[in-house]
């Protein structure tokens, strides 16, 4: 970047990017860095909500629709989505005892060009912080279709063939490459009550849930992908049928109340999904019909039903003593019969301590206990082994087995927790302090387990023995300043959290969590769930990394330690002075880890400030290596290197345990650290601003002489600023595996967005 | 009010009853997939898998056929762990379902048997010992043990003897066979040619035992014709190597591949490779040896990012076009192999009559034209003195686009010599000889693990294999 003359890319097209009038082929530029060009890609997202409603009634009817719209652009270029919501509720006595009620709400979300995520050749964040250019010009790059319809990119194969080699222009991604997809959403219920007695009613509800979702996706043509077209029809309708029966008692000071019933749930969703194969015949003709080879197409629907039996009673006494209870049994149409009914149960009680006996300087104590059972199934068609429908050689179908092992013994899962808690204020409640201690245990949870591939499958379906979670939380809250003008109150929480397979199934001691080629995140039986192992650094006897031929040793399946965060917690502010308040919240985490392939390729390709700077014979570290004579060389050992070499500080022992230091060429260090996945093995840990927000309310006085009741205003900015963080550049909170549902792979995520918020509130 | 009660009662022991029944009757049954599975659909699927074995990548880089262009990294020999699981899970999976099931006739599950051989013998090949007695026994061993090489090579030919004397004429057609359209005599010669290669593989490792099991696969008579994966011109069944240059460019034919067949005028070149587009001589077909420009192998990643895509020959149209067919077993192969167990006095006959039936059948294979000038040369001429490195090099020319084949060969007879990429990144910096488990393997199949690399040495790709002597 140091202002030599080159021709940059787009001097290669016979086209006018600069605007002169004059064709740019040939051209040349100072190559000179262009700080801003990533930021330059985005939109500033804007949001607006607009909410009506409507109410009304008479002694025996009430209603209220309501209906609301959300309209937003997104930062990334040709995004948006459009939300609309509609809802009904009302409801109509028919006579003393019989009253009816129905609720119906549909929901209208479309999207367009939603921004694409994880690494991938066509999402342009994996580009700008693991393959881009610094000098790259955001003003050239949205050139990128000439008049004639040839494509343009920052990458080209060469210079007498320019078509697109690795990355197309990023604008090309998102105009060109965009999704759209529409979700209808009906869901809604009728129900019929009867009142028996005052102690007693009975109610008759149907519950239904349905969509339908059509998603369309799209590669462009003349880009670097063949271009593509898919498009997806799904359809999911849940119905439930449910009676119930209500009672309540009060008998002196004792209050009873509870529901005995049942429901049956029922499930039906159904796909049709296809895509052109090889092309498409015509550009940029989005069509099923443009395929130029048969298209692929595959469809399925899903069955379940579930039908249940339930009970539950709360019992009070005055208001010191609680006990909740419930009881429920299931019957999936999803495991096998003789072994889908499953019986669960809850109880659950509270006990104000204070209210009994009085303990000095406790202004209130509270403890409870409970016990929390959820029953599961699978989903449909576990348990019987089909076959796979392939890839049609010609006209010659395939079918092929499984990769995964059905199970046709399976049982239902039953997760149960317990919890323990303890509450206590003091000084008339301006101290709060609340502990839990949770213990979750599930057993015989449904998964699908990774199993050796030469067993003929890759997974299978099992009844995980048991797995147990235990953890405490703790939260002090306190009320620093009370005042007329002046409040302050103070918040900290804290959670630390332990998680262990105790159990797994026959023959089966390890599971494979998550795979990422030469990384894996493991749970072993009866050790601490999430274990990394990786391809890292060979270690001597002594501790201290290997070093040969001037560079670290590689070893395979090395120990990598856990993902688990030692504790995460949070800090919360509240004042308020006169009118105006002032809110802040802080969180964090300490410890945990998460691989980073941004931070691999970024440092393989020389983006980031970690592959700059002077070495330690104070020349900078991307000069070549040389050795004493003066030379070339991609290595030396560190006390053979000349005055003026260049390259980074590689030191360790050799294999007899002797200190070790070299020089190797910069450039070559980072393509080789690139196979040490214990590099990009980043600690977790971080202190966030989550939220800031500042509010003023309009004193009553000055709203005497308008037609409004009250009248706030308040700014709220969220995702605020990374105060600090052990892994700088990638936000540990942005790591993120869509399947997984963990934050342990990240890979070209979208940037963490901070959004400021301006909310006017009036009362008419 | 009292209907109201009645009703309610009622509707109460419908609605019990109802919720207690555990009877769904079909409701989970899969109505998006089969539950029976015809062996001709999985015979298919199982075939089209061969594609994927003769059109890899990996093996062209170790025997340096192709050189990467910018990213270098797999012939640097970084990877060193590769994933077994997909052949298992995949096409051997499939054929276990045709040899076990009741409703397929003796001829498919010959046939499976055959290309069952014809799987297990290329894992073995990569990564040495690996489940066999054991595996595809899904719930019944979740913890398959590995077997040795030499055990798992001598079950695969006793099993290749046992399936072609199943096949039976009168036992009926097959259907879904898209390598040789149920042409028994072709699948007895494709089997009889991959036991003889399995034999010679033992020439080091066990001498006796390959010499009788050698002559006795030549008595039951070879391939005749060279046996050619079919690819279609649509995307689903493309040639591997089309698929390769849809969106990208990686590899160009090598320097050590260019340099070498050049100084030999060898004209099956032009079709090994175009001409680099800045030699072209205008029509973008090779015309002469000189438009064609191989790419330096194992270099790092700045050194060949410097190099123009446009001074590089890429894979030429024969095996880079979307219907190209890949070579399976060629007639070539099986000359010199020939020729080789003639040298060792396993069969009789002439070594330099094989030696050039070889050479010629790879350049009719190849439409080169007439190799006998080419063989007329003294540098290529058959040497019984040299028939190592005569033999060893043709058989590495001729073996071209197959690498994992030219790989296993390369390390049974070491010719050609090749030196290592000079950038390499793996510890030992050598060419690997065989390839680590996938990683999963230490972890969830441990013991069974931690006893093969017991037996047969540390798991990286510098352990030699049984076959493997020096």
């Amino acid at each position: 970047m140091d202002g030599t003359e080159h021709r940059p890319w787009w001097s290669w097209y016979n086209n006018d990017f600069t605007g002169d009038g004059v064709d740019d082929y040939g051209t040349t530029e100072p190559f000179s860095p262009n700080p801003d060009n990533i930021d330059n890609f985005f939109d500033t997202a804007v949001s607006i909500t607009n909410n009506l409603a409507f109410e009304g009634g008479s002694d025996v009817a009430a209603y209220r629709l309501s209906v609301s719209n959300v309209n937003a652009n997104g930062v990334v270029p040709n995004s948006k989505l459009d939300r609309t919501n509609v809802s009904f509720n009302g409801s109509l006595d028919l006579n003393e005892k019989l009253q009816s009620s129905i609720s119906v709400n549909y929901a209208n979300i479309q999207g367009y060009g939603r921004p694409q995520n994880g690494y991938s050749g066509t999402n342009p964040f994996t580009s700008f912080n693991q393959w881009f250019q610094r000098q790259l010009d955001m003003d050239k790059l949205r050139q990128y279709r000439g008049d004639d319809g040839s494509i343009y990119s920052w990458n080209i194969r060469s210079t007498t063939n320019t078509r697109p080699l690795y990355w197309d222009s990023p604008f090309f991604s998102v105009y060109e490459n965009y999704s759209e997809d529409e979700r209808n959403r009906m869901f809604g219920n009728f129900g019929l009550s009867y009142e028996v007695n005052e102690n007693l009613s009975v109610k008759g509800t149907i519950r239904a849930d349905m969509y339908d979702f059509v998603n369309e996706d799209r590669t462009g043509s003349g880009g670097l992908d063949q271009d593509f077209y898919t498009i997806g029809k799904r359809s999911d309708r849940e119905m439930n049928y449910e009676l119930l029966a209500n009672f309540n008692k009060d008998l002196n000071e004792f209050s009873v109340s509870g529901a005995v019933g049942g429901n049956i749930m029922t499930q039906t969703y159904s796909a049709t999904i296809a895509s052109t194969v090889g092309g498409l015949n015509l550009p940029n003709f989005f069509n099923l019909d443009a395929s130029v080879d048969r298209p692929n197409i595959t469809t399925n629907l899903q069955e379940r039903s579930i039908r249940s039996i339930f009970g539950q009673t709360t019992v009070g006494y005055k208001d010191v003593v609680y006990v909740d209870a419930s009881i429920r049994n299931d019957i999936s149409s999803t495991l096998p019969q003789g072994n889908n009914s499953y019986l669960y149960y809850s109880l659950s009680t509270s006990l104000v301590f204070t209210e009994l006996v009085d303990v000095p300087g406790l202004s209130f104590g509270k403890l409870r206990a409970s016990i929390a059972q959820v029953g599961n199934d699978t989903g449909p068609y576990a348990t019987n082994l089909t076959y796979g429908v392939g890839t049609p050689y010609g006209s010659n179908a395939t079918l092929a087995v499984p990769n995964t092992l059905p199970n046709t013994n399976l049982k239902p899962a039953i997760n149960t927790d317990y919890e323990l808690g303890l509450e206590l204020q003091f000084l008339s409640g301006r101290l709060r302090l609340d502990g839990t201690y949770f213990n979750s245990v599930k057993k015989d949870e449904i998964i699908s387990l990774t199993v050796p591939g030469s067993s003929g499958f890759s997974s299978s379906l099992v009844n995980a023995g048991q797995f147990t979670t235990r953890g405490l939380e703790f939260s002090a809250a306190g009320t620093v300043v009370e005042s007329r003008d002046l409040s302050v109150d103070l918040t900290a929480n804290f959670a630390t959290v332990y998680s262990e397979v105790n159990e797994l199934a026959a023959g089966l001691t390890s599971r494979l969590i998550a795979g990422f080629g030469t990384i894996g995140l493991y749970a072993e039986e009866g050790a601490e769930w999430g274990k990394i192992i990786g391809r890292g650094f060979a270690l001597h006897e002594n501790g201290q990394r290997l070093v040969q031929d001037g560079f670290y040793v590689r070893e395979a399946n090395k120990d990598l330690g856990f993902f688990l965060p030692d504790f995460t917690g949070g800090f919360r502010l509240d004042t308020k002075y006169k009118n105006f308040d002032l809110g802040a919240f802080v969180d964090f985490q300490k410890g945990g880890k998460f691989y980073s392939t941004t931070q691999r390729f970024a440092s393989n390709s020389g983006m980031i400030k970690t592959t700059v700077g002077d070495n330690e014979l104070g020349n900078p570290r991307r000069d070549p290596v040389v050795d004493q004579s003066g030379a070339q060389q991609t290595y030396v050992a560190f006390d053979q290197a000349g005055a003026a070499s260049g390259g980074t500080l590689v030191e360790g022992v050799d294999a007899d345990g002797n200190p070790v230091k070299f020089l190797y060429d910069t450039q070559e260090y980072f393509y080789d650290l690139d196979y040490f996945r214990e590099e990009y093995l980043l600690d977790a840990s971080y202190i966030r601003l989550r939220e800031l927000r500042l509010g003023y309310n309009l004193p009553a006085a000055m709203l005497e002489k308008l037609p409004v009741t009250r009248a706030s205003f308040a700014i709220t900015v969220r995702n605020a600023a990374m105060l600090w963080s052990a892994t700088k550049g990638i936000d540990p909170t942005a790591a993120s595996n869509g399947t997984t549902g963990f934050n342990f792979y990240e890979g070209g995520v979208l940037p963490a967005v901070r959004t400021i918020g301006f909310n006017l509130n009036l009362r008419f | 009010m009292k209907i109201f009660q009645k009703a309610f009662i009622l509707l109460l022991a419908a609605g019990l009853t109802l919720v207690s029944c555990d009877d769904f009757g079909d409701l989970n049954i899969d109505p998006n997939n089969p539950s029976e599975a015809r062996p001709d659909l999985l015979l298919t699927s199982a075939l089209q898998s061969v594609s994927g074995l003769v059109g890899s990548t990996t093996g062209t880089l170790y025997v340096q056929y192709f050189a990467e262009t910018q990213y270098t990294d797999e012939s640097l020999y970084t990877s060193d762990q590769f994933d077994f699981n997909g052949w298992y899970t995949g096409p051997l999976a499939n054929l276990d379902a045709i040899i076990k099931n009741d409703d397929a006739t003796v001829n498919y599950k010959a046939v499976a048997r055959i290309l069952r051989a014809y799987y297990f013998q290329f894992v073995t090949e990569r990564w040495g010992m690996v489940p066999y007695s054991e595996a595809l026994l899904g719930a019944e061993d979740f913890q398959p043990a590995y077997d040795s090489q030499e055990a798992i090579y001598k079950d695969l030919i006793n099993e290749l003897k046992e399936a072609t004397a199943q096949i039976s004429t009168n036992a009926g057609v097959i259907n879904g066979d898209i390598l040789f359209n149920g042409d028994y005599g072709r699948w007895t010669r494709f089997a009889n040619t991959v036991r003889m290669t399995i034999a010679l593989r033992m020439s080091d490792a066990d001498p006796a035992y390959a010499s009788t099991e050698f002559a006795s696969a030549v008595n039951a008579g070879l391939i005749t014709s060279d046996v050619m994966y079919n690819h279609l011109e649509e995307d689903n069944n493309a040639s591997p190597w089309y698929t390769r240059f849809i969106t990208r460019t990686d590899y160009a034919i090598s320097n050590t591949m260019a340099d070498a067949m050049k100084g030999k005028s060898d004209m099956r070149l032009l079709k090994y490779a175009d001409p680099a587009p800045n030699f072209d001589n205008g029509n973008g077909i090779s015309e002469s040896l000189d438009e064609i420009r191989g790419m330096i192998y194992g270099v790092n990643g700045s050194i060949a990012g410097s190099i123009e895509n446009a001074d590089v020959s890429f894979p030429g149209a024969a095996i880079r076009s979307q219907g190209s067919d890949l070579p399976v077993y060629t007639v070539a192969q099986v000359h010199f192999s020939k020729a080789e167990a003639i040298e060792r006095g396993w069969i009789s006959g002439s070594a330099a009559a094989e030696y050039a039936a070889g050479v010629a059948a790879s350049w009719a294979q190849w439409g080169a034209g007439d190799a006998a000038a080419y063989l007329a040369q003294p540098e290529v001429a058959y040497s019984s003195a040299n028939w190592q490195e005569k033999i060893g090099y043709e058989k590495w020319v001729a073996t071209f686009p197959q690498g994992y084949e030219a790989w296993h060969e390369w390390r049974r007879l070491d010719q050609p010599v090749l030196t290592p990429a000079v950038d390499a990144v793996n510890n030992s910096k050598q060419i690997p000889v065989r390839q680590a488990y996938p990683a999963t393997e230490p972890n969830i199949n441990k013991e069974n693990y931690e006893a093969a690399v017991a037996a047969q040495g540390a798991d990286i790709t510098d352990t030699k294999l049984w076959f493997d002597k020096n």
